[in-house]
């Protein structure tokens, strides 16, 4: 059996083999088919291929099939960094869910669906028909950063929703998952791109301690944000966490010049993204900045 | 969703088919502050539009600068007050929509030139 095909979708999906062979079979057994060719059981290679949203007859299959989904995804992502709630939304209806059948681009599709519901204030029965296809299945034992996302989800819904309680108990969860993990984490799930879904964890945290008026807390989960983001030279979720510095900067009266600062990066970096909310928050905030008396 | 698209192109010709209480509802409106920005609803360009049936219901078909944000009691609170207090209107219900989606383009001009954009 010509393995080389099975290696390359593997690491396309961006898993290694002890992520591929999680809860299937030993990390040994999936080496040896790997690299001599010796096939584990059936039941085992079909377990393996399903994973890699294949079958053992479409292994011989060299297939970039599952590339235009995958840019599909990250599509819908770049928008939702960017706060274009709207089009990530159109992006991802257009993406036919009995399409996704690889096992990391479900992760990335339920994820995405999950935030965006509850972004957009839906009701959390409807956003849980998100989250437990990671949390119950896809991500059981809740050990990727997928499980993280989908707990943000729930808090957010439970912030909407007045469960105060609930969503600070999916925050600090997340609270925890961030100070345990390293930015460069290797043994976190070392999928292309998964700072990005660090950062965003890291955004809604800041936005989460805003409205519970923990202003010290917003600012530090703002700054490790903003490290993140400038390590990459990204721009994604910086209008909103300039704009969350600011308002908190001038909840905990910090001097003029610096809420002054903080609000003119949130306009500059709004202008920049084409976040026209974030230039509108933040321009009101700089008006009122500027009527605070300048010893402040 | 069509029920809401129609209130709110509805709302786009707003100038050409409101009746004089509706007119008079809108002046009421532009009295409502939007906490956190400090201007006017209507200058702000949330009020898709505005509409009495006649059994003196007043639906205000309206939208926020952030897309599925929750309306908040106090402004919800503020927009009932300001519209029941209009003679002839016996309630208020507010319709929070998110198409068309708001963008700058929607605020007056006097809106821009108070928070400092460019117009």
């Amino acid at each position: 059996m010509d393995t080389k095909w099975f290696v390359q979708r593997r690491k396309a999906l961006g898993l290694t083999q002890t992520q591929l062979c999680q809860g299937i079979c030993t990390q040994a057994t999936l080496s040896k088919f790997e690299r001599q060719g010796k096939t584990p059981s059936l039941g085992i290679l079909e377990k393996l291929c399903t994973r890699l949203g294949t079958t053992i007859d479409g292994l011989s299959d060299a297939d970039d099939r599952d590339q235009p989904l995958k840019d599909q995804l990250d599509s819908v992502e770049c928008f939702l960094m960017q706060e274009e709630l709207p089009q990530a939304l159109k992006q991802l209806k257009a993406i036919d869910k009995d399409a996704v059948k690889a096992w990391p681009l479900k992760l990335d599709y339920y994820y995405l669906r999950a935030l965006l519901a509850a972004m957009i204030n839906k009701q959390p029965i409807e956003v849980m028909e998100d989250v437990l296809p990671i949390l119950d299945d896809l991500d059981e034992h809740h050990q990727t950063i997928y499980a993280r996302l989908a707990y943000a989800a729930m808090g957010i819904c439970y912030q909407r929703h007045g469960t105060e309680k609930l969503s600070r108990f999916y925050f600090t969860k997340i609270s925890d998952y961030l100070k345990d993990t390293t930015d460069e984490d290797t043994n976190s799930i070392a999928v292309p791109g998964e700072w990005k879904r660090r950062l965003t964890l890291y955004t809604l945290l800041a936005e989460n301690r805003f409205s519970n008026k923990d202003y010290q807390g917003c600012l530090k989960a703002v700054n490790e944000a903003i490290q993140l983001s400038s390590s990459k030279n990204a721009t994604y979720w910086l209008p909103r966490l300039k704009l969350l510095a600011a308002r908190s900067a001038y909840q905990l009266k910090k001097p003029k010049w610096e809420i002054s600062q903080l609000a003119e990066d949130a306009l500059a970096f709004s202008r920049l993204n084409g976040n026209q909310t974030v230039n509108v928050q933040a321009a009101a905030l700089r008006k009122q900045c500027q009527k605070m008396k300048s010893n402040q | 969703m069509a029920e809401d698209e129609k209130n709110a192109n509805q709302g786009a010709d707003k100038a050409t088919e409101n009746s004089p209480q509706e007119e008079k509802v809108l002046a009421a409106l532009e009295k409502v502050i939007d906490p956190e920005l400090g201007i006017d609803l209507v200058n702000l360009g949330l009020i898709y539009g505005v509409d009495i049936d006649d059994d003196g219901k007043c639906t205000v078909t309206m939208t926020l600068t952030t897309m599925g944000c929750p309306l908040g009691d106090m402004l919800n609170d503020s927009i009932t007050q300001a519209v029941e207090a209009v003679d002839g209107v016996k309630s208020c219900e507010i319709n929070l929509v998110w198409d068309p989606v708001w963008s700058i383009d929607r605020m007056s001009r006097f809106a821009k030139i108070a928070l400092g954009l460019h117009a």
